[in-house]
């Protein structure tokens, strides 16, 4: 305890492997961490606290963690979240996220409790070099200038081989921030349609898109589609594919985020313009701002056909587009009623 | 073509910024930015925005990898950069990049696909040589099964070069459906990991459809799993089987389940998506009669899939090949350089370097 408090090293053992603990918010002790170590190759370092109210006072523990908490902890898994950064920022590598670990290792939580601060939980060894599973590990893989910012070794033997904890990321996708990000529609006759099948959901996409056809000699037009999982968003994309006759056979954006397919639109009388499909999915992004990063604008060009999966992390992005009359957004919710009964409508500013 | 041949390869296809260093089929260096330090030369912030982020980390990698390989400008033979597939201006910056360096230091350029990338990462030798196609010749034609987040096809590879698309996802890459059941099971990304971890103490005892059984061809969905999954948790109370109408609070019945139940759907699901890939796996073995297996891709990182891999492969006879080195299954540019060895071989370098461009939907 003592040595925690005056900035120094201990090396614990874990349910995973031996551990090296510094008091967490002392910016001296991080950095002593960081020596021994090495080079970290910019990764971030997580620290461990006894219970979920203390990683209360350290991260925001949002529904996702939450749940995580009760589950799993104590036990081998990192849960990330968001930092109230009232411990050492070196810890973040640069990122907003903090990784929290409740060991199920009753020594080491003792000495978090009483010690009352969050002690950095990361493996004893210097980058690249072998796990430690035993004191024989630390000191032959370990130099001796390392070694000597250790002050304390708590040896308990040969642990038994778990692999390291598997990290988790919570604040992707948090369910608070999606609600936050949702439209409602009013639903009338006009504007709502039930699909009972994915093709029936292509169809209606593809009927949804007739309406609005006709702007496209003006403008971009951009599909905003807001749906749970598995709620059809990339069967409406499907839909509105085949209406457009692309044969190429339109797969999930979400781990490319965008995809694009050029096709030639029909314009009666001006002939046939050649013109850009493109199918996203905000999914993956941290932020909204992403996709203008990515080149959203660009894409405004008339004739243009955007959609876009999980409008609720771009709302913002998407209003501005409306209110500057980019382009013409076509606003989709897909409700999901039961198993594959879904109801899906529409609304769009003029 | 000269012994040796060195190669600096840049791949920014999609959320990694990556730079290797080949010789021949050797790797001297693998460089993942986001597992390196520069922070310091941007002032300790690290970059949200993706395109941003390749913009700035891929000086210093390509610093960096030359560094670790230990080769100097004069030495590199050529240069190596994804064209696709991949997410179109994470691409450009690569291209970008290699444009400029063709100009600036006049080396030849081969322009490489992502896809064959991960196919011929199995080929790739660790600095001293090692790797998996030592001792064992390659025979072909090879069947080659990549599993990735964004990718799952099924390839024969019928020489260097000479490649068939045999079948691949319609819908949801597998490693895709993994993040998805994991958020609807709430436990963060990337699934992957977790769902793996949580499915080694799991029973398989929830019943979920093998997809695409009996589709006749060789293509694969997962986006059908992906719903039988929320079905089942909506029966089972744990996903509000009404979200439309559910308030907020009660939307999750999460709380009710314990961490059992978990490893037990973790283990149903594993189990189901592997299957899914199994199936196919053995019709393609059988209509096109391949005499060696390779796997790639992040998926392959998961071992249960591995292993069922080789069960499949061992009735009939085949050896499964599998990268050296795990960095070797995610998105790195190593298998890039490896890739471009081979084209190298067959003097397949960019004839009009002004007129390379990225191709996003770039495939078989």
């Amino acid at each position: 305890m003592a040595i925690l408090k005056d900035g120094g090293l201990i090396i614990y053992p874990t349910e995973t492997c031996y551990g090296i603990g510094a008091d967490a918010t002392n910016a001296e002790a991080v950095k002593k961490v960081l020596d021994f170590k090495g080079s970290r190759g910019g990764k971030p370092i997580s620290v461990a606290v006894f219970d979920k109210k203390m990683a209360g006072k350290y991260v925001i523990v949002n529904e996702t963690a939450d749940n995580l908490y009760q589950k799993f902890l104590p036990g081998p898994l990192t849960v990330v979240s968001k930092s109230k950064t009232k411990t050492d920022p070196a810890l973040q590598a640069g990122k907003e996220t903090l990784g929290i670990r409740i060991p199920d290792y009753p020594l080491v939580l003792e000495i978090v409790r009483k010690f009352g601060k969050p002690v950095t939980a990361t493996s004893a060894n210097t980058s690249g070099k072998k796990t430690p599973y035993c004191l024989e590990d630390v000191l032959k893989y370990t130099t001796k200038k390392r070694l000597a910012l250790v002050d304390l070794f708590l040896d308990a033997g040969r642990l038994p081989y778990n692999p390291p904890s598997t990290v988790v990321d919570t604040t992707l996708n948090e369910p608070q921030i999606l609600r936050q990000g949702e439209i409602k529609i009013k639903i009338t006759s006009q504007n709502t349609f039930i699909s009972n099948s994915e093709n029936e959901t292509k169809k209606i996409a593809s009927k949804i898109f007739e309406r609005y056809a006709g702007i496209l000699k003006s403008k971009c037009l951009i599909f905003a589609l807001q749906g749970e999982l598995g709620a059809g968003k990339t069967q409406f994309a499907k839909g509105l594919a085949k209406t457009l006759g692309i044969r190429d056979n339109i797969v999930s954006p979400t781990f490319t985020i965008i995809r694009e397919y050029p096709f030639k639109l029909d314009l009666q009388r001006t002939g046939l313009c050649k013109s850009i499909f493109y199918h996203l999915d905000t999914w993956r992004l941290e932020r909204g701002e992403e996709l203008l990063d990515l080149g959203l604008e660009s894409m405004l060009k008339p004739g243009n056909i955007v959609a876009i999966e999980w409008l609720q992390k771009v709302r913002p992005i998407l209003e501005k587009i409306v209110e500057k009359k980019k382009a013409r957004v076509v606003w989709v919710v897909i409700d999901s009623l039961f198993e594959n009964k879904r109801r899906i409508s529409c609304q769009s500013e003029k | 073509m000269k012994k040796n041949f060195i190669i600096l390869a840049i791949d920014t296809s999609c959320d990694e910024t990556s730079v290797a260093v080949t010789r021949d089929d050797r790797v001297l260096s693998n460089v993942i930015a986001s597992q390196v330090e520069f922070h310091k030369e941007y002032g300790g912030v690290y970059p949200m925005l993706a395109k941003r982020k390749h913009q700035e980390f891929i000086d210093p990698a390509i610093r960096e990898a030359l560094r670790r390989g230990r080769v100097a400008w004069k030495d590199v033979d050529a240069m190596a950069v994804t064209v696709g597939a991949g997410l179109a201006p994470a691409l450009e910056v690569g291209v970008a990049k290699i444009k400029e360096l063709a100009k600036k230091y006049q080396k030849p350029v081969i322009s490489v696909s992502h896809m064959e990338a991960h196919l011929l990462s199995s080929f790739a030798k660790n600095s001293k040589g090692n790797g998996p196609f030592l001792k064992i010749k390659p025979q072909f034609p090879i069947l080659g099964l990549l599993v990735s987040g964004g990718h799952t096809q099924l390839v024969l590879m019928k020489d260097f070069g000479e490649y068939q698309l045999l079948g691949e996802t319609l819908d949801d890459a597998a490693g895709e459906a993994f993040d998805k059941v994991a958020k609807m099971l709430g436990l963060g990304y990337p699934g992957g990991p977790i769902i793996s971890e949580l499915a080694k103490t799991g029973e398989p005892k929830y019943e979920l459809p093998v997809a695409m059984v009996n589709s006749g061809d060789l293509n694969f969905s997962f986006s059908g799993l992906k719903t039988a999954c929320l079905y089942k948790l909506q029966k089972l109370g744990i996903v509000a089987d009404k979200p439309a109408f559910a308030k907020p609070a009660c939307r999750s019945g999460r709380a009710s389940a314990g961490k059992q139940f978990y490893c037990d759907f973790a283990a149903s699901f594993e189990k189901v998506l592997i299957e899914s890939l199994m199936v196919k796996l053995k019709k393609a073995i059988e209509s096109y009669r391949p005499r060696q297996i390779v796997l790639g891709g992040g998926v392959i990182n998961n071992l249960p899939l591995r292993q069922a891999s080789r069960k499949v492969a061992r009735k009939y006879d085949l050896r499964v090949f599998i990268p050296h080195n795990n960095k070797l299954l995610t998105d790195n540019a190593a298998m890039v350089g490896v890739c471009a060895y081979y084209q190298a071989k067959r003097n397949d370098f960019v004839k009009d370097i002004e007129k390379l461009d990225r191709q996003p939907n770039l495939n078989f």
